[in-house]
């Protein structure tokens, strides 16, 4: 875990869409030109989004770095620390990552009970041995409910190996 | 008019033995969902957005609808029996309905709550029938010059009142609009592709909505809640506990009917909400009862008064939304996205073009709300179950329907993986106090909003001043510019 301060984060994700927003605000350049007569063309509606929203990161950005700026001034308090579990974030991040890129090799049945298991193996406050065992029991059962309600009831065709897609 | 006239056609339309099924699952998934810490009336559409892909349009409104409303209730169970509000909206509630649960009543305290909320939705559902065909009746006379300016009043709104600072709001705003730009442009051109095909048509509705509202929660599930301490729900329904008395309802009806107008006409606001109509609802009822030194001590007036509003809020939503098509909280954004994904567009033509939705709409709010008060009266024992379940137990399972109803869309992987970026990205913005609703709100608004700007363009050939200098038109942008002074005047 680490811990961040608001402003901080606050500070990055403003300095990088202000980045990206310049960056997609060349790429409009690369957009069709009006074909029909009163039709602005394709960059005109994205470009008006983008200075609105360039407008706003660079208030936001003054706003955090001085106290002086009162033109737009907000009462929020951001001197808090902000806490990121970042190892199960990218636990998380990855195997989701890894369950739908390996959805169709391995088939719904095992990866959706696996992915399970992996999740709730260290989220049941037992121990190890007991932990494997209601783990694996729960990751099928819940896998077998998730068949009935998504392929079964719904007809979504999820790749599968050894369970039937119709059952009537 | 004609529609309130007809109530009982419209209402038995709605008792078919699918139509009922689908109210009734609704109403328990929406009650389950709703009452679970952090899952808000929005969290819960989002997450069951995906069973509506095999639903018609009618039965898939209806089942969302039902959900809706009683997420709403829901979220008053936590509330009131472990101090944790199941939405933002239930907050309020914690103070007079914990403390009569703390008393030794809490099924006196859930029950209020419950006939509260329906009261609170069955008057709305009735103001929601007369206003929205009224306000669609203007909305006919408007130009597209004139939907234009009223999407730029509605964003001004949601930028405005979403959130703790209004830079957020409407950075929140623009980055949602942005993102609804990806893709084609309606006039044969690419727009944000970067030659990959999976942008080429743009960003799907579900993985917005899975991705900043659904996704989020799963994080917070999964990984803050992993070291949170297990929460002992202690509560017991003891006997001398009678719950609710028919007796209450003479001495509780003042407060219902003034907490109903209070919340449909709040939630008729876009962007204000059900935590701002209960919040009001509660103080301004602290004022106008007899009982006002009493408030917070555990009495059935502090839990009528921002239930009932809370509740009427959900029919006031969709005045704006079916009527002008300009949703008013991240709830309607998802209906007024389920809409168009099935081809109806919102906005006051369907208000003549598609009566029988609408009559629908409007049957199954009444009946939805009349099965609320009958499931949430006989097993308020039952859901007061929920509020023991493990949260990171139930994120592993919200994870997996997540990425399943993400898949589900298109049975694309990538739909998926942009979900989780999106996800993630709503995780820190929310720990940051940046609103993901609003992300939501510029998404489906975008559009609209580009479509009616276009349309008049091109019929004043191109000329943005004969566009914006029309009376009405120049009026909306008016009151847009006037909202935004005033979050920044009161340093929102």
């Amino acid at each position: 875990m680490i811990k961040l301060k608001n402003i901080q984060i606050v500070l990055f994700i403003d300095l990088f869409f202000f980045t990206f927003l310049i960056f997609l605000f060349y790429e409009t350049s690369n957009m069709s030109k009006s074909i029909l007569p009163g039709y602005p063309g394709d960059a005109f509606f994205p470009r008006l989004i983008l200075l609105f929203t360039l407008f706003w990161t660079i208030i936001l950005f003054f706003q955090k770095i001085s106290k002086k700026f009162t033109i737009i001034k907000s009462n929020e308090d951001d001197s808090g620390m902000v806490e990121i579990y970042y190892k199960d974030i990218a636990f998380v991040f990855i195997i989701s990552i890894l369950y739908i890129s390996f959805l169709e090799i391995i088939g719904f049945e095992i990866l959706t009970s696996v992915f399970l298991f992996s999740l709730l193996v260290n989220r049941l406050d037992l121990n190890f041995k007991k932990s494997l065992y209601y783990s694996s029991i729960l990751s099928c059962i819940s896998m077998l409910i998730f068949w009935l309600v998504f392929i079964i009831f719904l007809r979504i065709p999820f790749p599968l190996k050894f369970l039937p897609f119709l059952i009537y | 008019m004609d529609i309130l006239f007809n109530l009982p056609n419209f209402i038995s339309s709605v008792f078919s033995i699918t139509t009922v099924l689908i109210i009734i699952s609704g109403v328990l998934l929406g009650i389950l969902l709703g009452a679970l810490p952090g899952f808000g009336s929005a969290q819960s559409l989002a997450i069951l957005f995906p069973l509506t892909f095999v639903m018609s349009t009618s039965d898939s409104l209806i089942f969302l609808l039902a959900v809706y409303s009683a997420a709403e209730y829901g979220g008053s169970i936590p509330a009131i029996l472990i101090k944790t509000p199941g939405t933002p909206a239930n907050a309020i509630s914690i103070l007079d309905g914990y403390t009569m649960a703390q008393k030794g009543e809490p099924k006196r305290a859930l029950q209020v709550s419950l006939v509260s909320g329906v009261f609170g939705g069955l008057t709305s559902t009735i103001i929601f029938i007369i206003s929205g065909t009224t306000l669609a009746y203007f909305g006919l006379k408007f130009g597209p010059g004139e939907m234009f300016a009223l999407g730029i009043f509605g964003l001004s709104i949601i930028g405005t009142f979403f959130g703790k600072n209004i830079a957020k709001g409407f950075f929140a705003t623009g980055l949602g609009m942005l993102l609804a730009t990806v893709g084609t442009s309606g006039f044969g051109g690419m727009r944000f592709v970067f030659d990959k095909a999976f942008l080429m048509d743009g960003i799907p509705l579900v993985v917005i909505v899975i991705g900043l509202l659904a996704c989020p929660e799963a994080f917070k599930l999964l990984v803050d809640s992993k070291n949170e301490k297990k929460i002992k729900n202690k509560i017991s329904f003891k006997k001398i506990d009678k719950g609710f008395q028919l007796s209450f309802i003479k001495r509780l009806l003042p407060t219902w009917i003034r907490c109903s107008l209070l919340g449909t006409l709040i939630g008729a606001i876009p962007g204000a909400g059900a935590a701002i109509g209960s919040m009001i609802a509660y103080t301004q009822e602290k004022k106008w009862s007899k009982l006002t030194n009493k408030f917070g001590t555990g009495i059935d007036e502090g839990i009528a008064a921002p239930e009932t509003a809370n509740n009427a809020v959900v029919a006031g939503t969709l005045i704006p939304t079916l009527a002008l098509g300009i949703p008013g909280s991240g709830a309607a954004a998802i209906l007024i996205g389920l809409m168009i994904s099935k081809g109806v567009v919102p906005g006051p033509f369907l208000f003549v073009d598609e009566k029988d939705l609408i009559s629908l709409i409007f049957g199954g709010l009444i009946v939805t709300n009349l099965f609320l008060l009958f499931i949430g009266f006989f097993a308020t024992n039952l859901f007061s179950k929920v509020t023991s379940i493990s949260k990171k137990r139930l994120g592993c399972f919200v994870m997996v329907l997540i990425i399943i109803g993400t898949y589900s869309y298109s049975n694309y992987g990538a739909h998926v993986i942009m979900s989780l970026i999106l996800g993630f990205m709503a995780y820190i913005f929310i720990k940051v106090n940046i609103p993901a609703i609003p992300i939501v709100l510029g998404f489906v608004m975008s559009p609209i909003i580009e479509e009616n700007l276009n349309r008049a363009l091109t019929i004043h050939n191109g000329d943005l001043t004969q566009v914006m200098f029309r009376p009405i038109t120049l009026t909306i942008l008016f009151l847009a510019l006037v909202t935004i002074i005033y979050g920044i005047k009161t340093k929102r």
